[in-house]
């Protein structure tokens, strides 16, 4: 099972759970921790305690020490209250330092350095010690008891005997001795044990013994031997307790016993504390460390489980944000994670899907495609079903529109059908030909057929149907353009003068030429031309496509208007024609007329031009004539023409010089003879100068003869410039 | 109604400063005459003429082509023609590349009859044609190439006397049809020159008075016939200059059977037969 998947209750619970879990760790923790300190602690404040309890202890042998008076009862029970409460203080802290601690862990602590140890060695060192010191306390006894009472007792048979023995100085040394002893035994005069056994020695030794009754003498001396070791018993026991001096007495060593304890103490207790710092700062340490990564992990857990949450959780939310603002085109979000979320996000991805799948069907009712079908999401999808019920809404709209579009269609096919062809017909009504050929141009394109010709009678008993205009039409059956009435299709329809319509055609009826393969159109509708009930003609068109009945119908209409149209035109044509020709004439002639104009204006001009030339050549020619004498011969030599200015030279008239040779005008002796002449015509140039004689005066003459030639280079005429040589 | 001189050049005035067109160096007689006849066919005064003139450009066009005399032929004046064939022609049958140019070209029948001719000597494919003329609408005619026929029918008859014979040589017959050059439609009357001819030379609306050479080659033939008798002196010599320079040495000029080099061009050609060459 895939973590992730989890829901997210549950993960929430475990989240909880986790929670309470690390709550109880972490009280668990500090619990431990605190449960650790406090141990320390109780066991510090125990270890402190036994300080009390030590001094305590010490205190109470102090007082026992110090309160203990001869009449108490410690003589005779060997203990007493203080004896009683030293062992049980020193019990109790032998038992307070056992019992430091339950825990094993203190324990050892409490056991390292060997500091306990110690102590206790010490304590129980102290309490033997101490024992001892009361054994020999009351060994010794007081007043009344033990040695001391013996020794009294001794003393006091001893007096007795003395009394007895009625020696004054002997009894006299044993007041002494008695005074002593009381002091030595009561006021602590310690260095009186000397004394009393010097008076002992004394005593014993005093020669008035010697004459004692010898029984009583001897009584005496055993009693006061029984004294003297009795009171060096109590002097061992007292010298060993230290009355006098401490070292190395019970008292001194009960002291060192003391000190020592204490000492052992404060290093117990010194360890102690070392440990228990150490302990302390350890469990502080460890536990805190603990907690801190236990908290650590709490958190990085917790922030897992928000951001399991919280990522999903805002992924649905920019989806659903997206879808609410209306965006569509969207990847599906990715079903992962909780349960919920993978819930939450597969409803997002159906709304998507769903909005999608409705957008698009909308898209296709825009686009008019009714067909397209929408999944509803559920019974309860009333979105979806408003769109269904749009779509039909939408689909009954447009049906309803294309039928009225239809309906509208084929009027308009009617109307501007009949239109059309009434302008063609009005347009063309003067020229038969271009009626006819524009017409079934139009028909057939009009009707979308491919081809279509329109057969014509001449006249209307004529029985020969002539092909008046075609239209992408080469029929191989009928190679000539002409239909009996009753042959063929056409044929029947004219001779019956009926609508034909046909579906189906032999394969070789028609073929046509306009480019469109070899597919023959199979359908053939073939109308009569006829006006009032005569047959004008027949209109045949062929399709690839079936006739509709709104095409025939039009196709009918047109027909009848078309028959009177022809017959109009046919009327007209004649007209027309005449007008044409007429017309044609006219402006024939007036081109004519135009162009005999612009000969006639060439010819002004090129004789203006010439006029010109001459003008020019005229006023060269004038100009030489005044400068010069000019003759011109015909090529056998006689003058043809003289300038004004030779003849007056001359003195003559033109017609005395005309006709004459040149000799004959100017004298035999003038070399210009028939000779001359003949060479010039052939084309030379000859220069003569000659003396003439003219009025009688004797003239040199220079004569330039030329030849006048022709285009073609023949010589015209001969030309004489004359000069006078002065 | 006749046009008095003051109305004349009125009119000349009118033309030069309102359009492009300069007739002021034109033969006057011939000018008024052709004036004359506009007012008449216009039916309207001198006055509304020049004030059409000077506010509408298209009427200026139209006058101008009324004014301009059309008359050609198919090989009008076959003599020349002959002369054409076996003296001008001739000399010029080792160029590699032969320039002509149908100054005043008309209605194209002198640039027809040229091309036959060529195509019979065997020149036409290295013959480069150009045809000017100032009527922009006789231009059209000439690339269009269609005639009438009955008025063309008797220049059939020069068409034999140039293509199939040889006037040096009477035995001598070239059985040309004439459906090599040209289709005659008798019911519609019409000759339709035929493609090839149609195509090949290059047509131009070009002013004798007012533009140089706009064909940017110079020419071994110009042919400029009937085109200068309706100049006056001044006109004619700056137009035989401008052929002058534009000819190869040795170029021929052909004028009209009427019309002479007059003047000091005169020196600047010498004149062999019907062709003018330049020296």
């Amino acid at each position: 099972m895939n973590l992730k998947s989890i829901h997210i209750q549950y993960k929430f619970l475990l989240q909880v759970f986790i929670f309470v879990v690390y709550l109880g760790i972490l009280t668990g923790t500090i619990l431990l921790m605190n449960g650790q300190l406090s141990e320390f602690q109780q066991t510090t404040t125990k270890v402190i305690r036994l300080e009390r309890d030590i001094t305590g202890l010490h205190s109470t042998y102090l007082s026992f020490l110090q309160s203990t008076g001869p009449n108490d009862r410690f003589f005779i029970d060997a203990e007493n209250d203080f004896t009683l409460k030293f062992d049980y203080q020193s019990a109790a802290v032998l038992d307070s330092l056992n019992q430091l601690s339950e825990k094993p862990g203190i324990r050892k602590k409490l056991q390292k350095s060997g500091k306990k140890d110690s102590l206790q060695a010490a304590i129980e060192n102290y309490s033997i010690d101490f024992d001892q010191t009361r054994l020999a306390m009351q060994e010794r006894g007081a007043r009344n008891s033990g040695k001391i009472l013996a020794l009294r007792n001794i003393s006091t048979e001893a007096g007795n005997t003395i009394y007895t023995l009625n020696l004054p100085r002997v009894g006299e040394l044993f007041s002494q001795l008695k005074k002593l002893e009381s002091e030595y035994l009561f006021a602590g005069n310690y260095v009186a044990f000397n004394e009393i056994l010097g008076i002992l020695n004394d005593i014993l030794s005093h020669p008035s013994l010697y004459e004692a009754d010898p029984f009583l003498s001897s009584e005496l001396n055993a009693q006061l031997t029984e004294y003297k070791t009795a009171l060096e018993e109590i002097q061992a026991l007292s010298q060993r307790l230290g009355d006098e001096a401490v070292e190395e007495s019970l008292f001194g060593t009960m002291e060192q016993d003391y000190q020592k304890m204490m000492a052992d103490y404060l290093a117990f207790k010194n360890s102690w504390n070392h440990e228990m710092n150490k302990a302390r700062s350890a469990v502080l340490l460890i536990g805190l460390g603990f907690i801190l990564l236990l908290s650590l992990g709490f958190l990085f857990i917790s922030y897992l489980f928000f951001n399991q949450i919280r990522k999903p959780l805002l992924q649905s939310i920019q989806y659903s944000q997206n879808l609410a603002k209306g965006k569509l085109n969207l990847e599906p979000v990715t079903l992962e994670g909780a349960a919920e979320f993978v819930s939450l996000n597969s409803n997002l991805n159906t709304i998507h899907a769903s909005l999608t799948e409705k957008k698009r069907f909308v898209d296709s009712l825009l686009k008019q495609k009714f067909q397209a079908d929408i999944d509803l999401q559920g019974r309860n999808d009333t979105f979806g079903k408003t769109l269904i019920a749009l779509k039909e809404n939408m689909r009954k709209a447009r049906d309803e529109q294309l039928k009225y579009h239809e309906e509208n269609r084929i009027r308009r096919f009617q109307n501007e059908g009949i239109a059309k062809f009434s302008d063609i017909m009005r347009s063309n009504s003067d020229n038969l030909d271009k009626l006819a050929d524009i017409f079934i141009k139009e028909i057939v394109r009009y009707l979308n057929a491919i081809q279509g010709g329109l057969f014509l009678l001449n006249n209307e008993d004529d029985e020969i149907l002539h092909l008046k205009a075609a239209f992408a039409y080469n029929r191989k059956k009928y190679l000539s353009k002409e239909i009996r009435k009753g042959e063929s299709l056409v044929g029947t329809c004219a001779q019956e003068k009926k609508t034909i319509y046909l579906t189906k055609l032999p394969d070789d009826y028609i073929e046509i030429t306009s480019g469109l393969g070899d597919a023959p159109p199979n359908n053939l509708l073939i109308l009569p031309v006829m006006h009032e009930g005569v047959l004008i003609g027949v209109l045949e068109i062929a399709s690839l496509k079936p006739f509709d009945h709104n095409q025939i119908e039009l196709g009918e209409t047109i027909s009848e208007s078309l028959a009177s149209s022809i017959i109009n035109a046919r009327a007209n044509s004649r007209t027309s024609e005449l007008l044409e020709k007429s017309q044609q004439q006219a402006a024939e002639m007036a081109e004519q007329e135009e162009e005999m104009r612009q000969n006639m204006e060439e010819l002004k001009a090129t004789q203006e031009e010439s006029a010109r030339r001459e003008e020019d050549l005229e006023g060269i020619i004038s100009a030489i004539g005044q400068a010069f004498y000019v003759v011109e011969y015909d090529i056998d030599g006689s003058i043809i023409k003289v300038n004004e200015r030779l003849l007056y030279l001359l003195n003559q008239h033109a017609d005395q010089v005309i006709g004459k040779t040149h000799i004959q005008v100017f004298g035999k002796k003038s070399r210009a003879d028939s000779l001359l002449f003949a060479n010039v015509a052939e084309g030379k140039t000859i220069e003569i100068t000659e003396t003439v004689q003219i009025n009688k005066k004797q003239l040199e003459m220079k004569n330039t003869f030329s030849p006048i030639k022709s285009r073609d280079g023949h010589t015209m005429r001969i030309l004489n410039i004359m000069n006078l040589n002065k | 109604m006749t046009v008095t001189d003051q109305d004349f050049q009125l009119f000349i005035y009118a033309l030069k400063t309102s359009s492009k067109y300069d007739f002021s160096e034109y033969s006057e007689k011939s000018l008024k005459r052709r004036l004359t006849k506009i007012l008449a066919d216009n039916k309207m005064t001198l006055n509304i003429l020049i004030s059409k003139i000077k506010n509408d450009q298209e009427f200026v066009e139209k006058i101008i082509k009324e004014i301009t005399v059309n008359t050609t032929e198919l090989f009008r004046d076959p003599q020349v023609w002959h002369a054409l064939r076996y003296a001008i022609l001739p000399k010029l049958k080792n160029n590699s590349v032969i320039n002509i140019w149908h100054a005043g070209c008309s209605t194209g029948q002198e640039v027809y009859s040229m091309m036959i001719v060529l195509n019979e000597m065997g020149l036409l494919e290295k013959t480069k044609l150009y045809a000017t003329d100032l009527n922009e609408d006789v231009i059209a005619q000439a690339q269009k190439g269609e005639y009438k026929y009955r008025f063309n029918i008797g220049y059939l008859d020069n068409f034999d006397k140039v293509i199939k014979e040889n006037p040096y040589n009477y035995e001598e017959y070239y059985d040309v049809p004439y459906e090599k050059y040209f289709t005659i439609d008798k019911p519609s009357d019409t000759i339709q020159m035929c493609n090839m001819l149609r195509e090949k030379p290059i047509y131009k609306k070009h002013d004798l008075v007012k533009e140089g050479n706009t064909l940017y080659v110079k020419f071994d033939l110009i042919l400029c016939r009937n085109v200068i008798i309706y100049f006056n002196y001044n006109l004619q010599s700056k137009v035989f200059d401008l052929f002058h320079r534009n000819l190869y040495d040795n170029g021929a000029l052909v004028l009209g059977m009427h019309e002479t080099i007059l003047g000091s061009y005169s020196v600047k050609f010498q004149k062999k037969g019907h062709a003018y060459y330049k020296s």
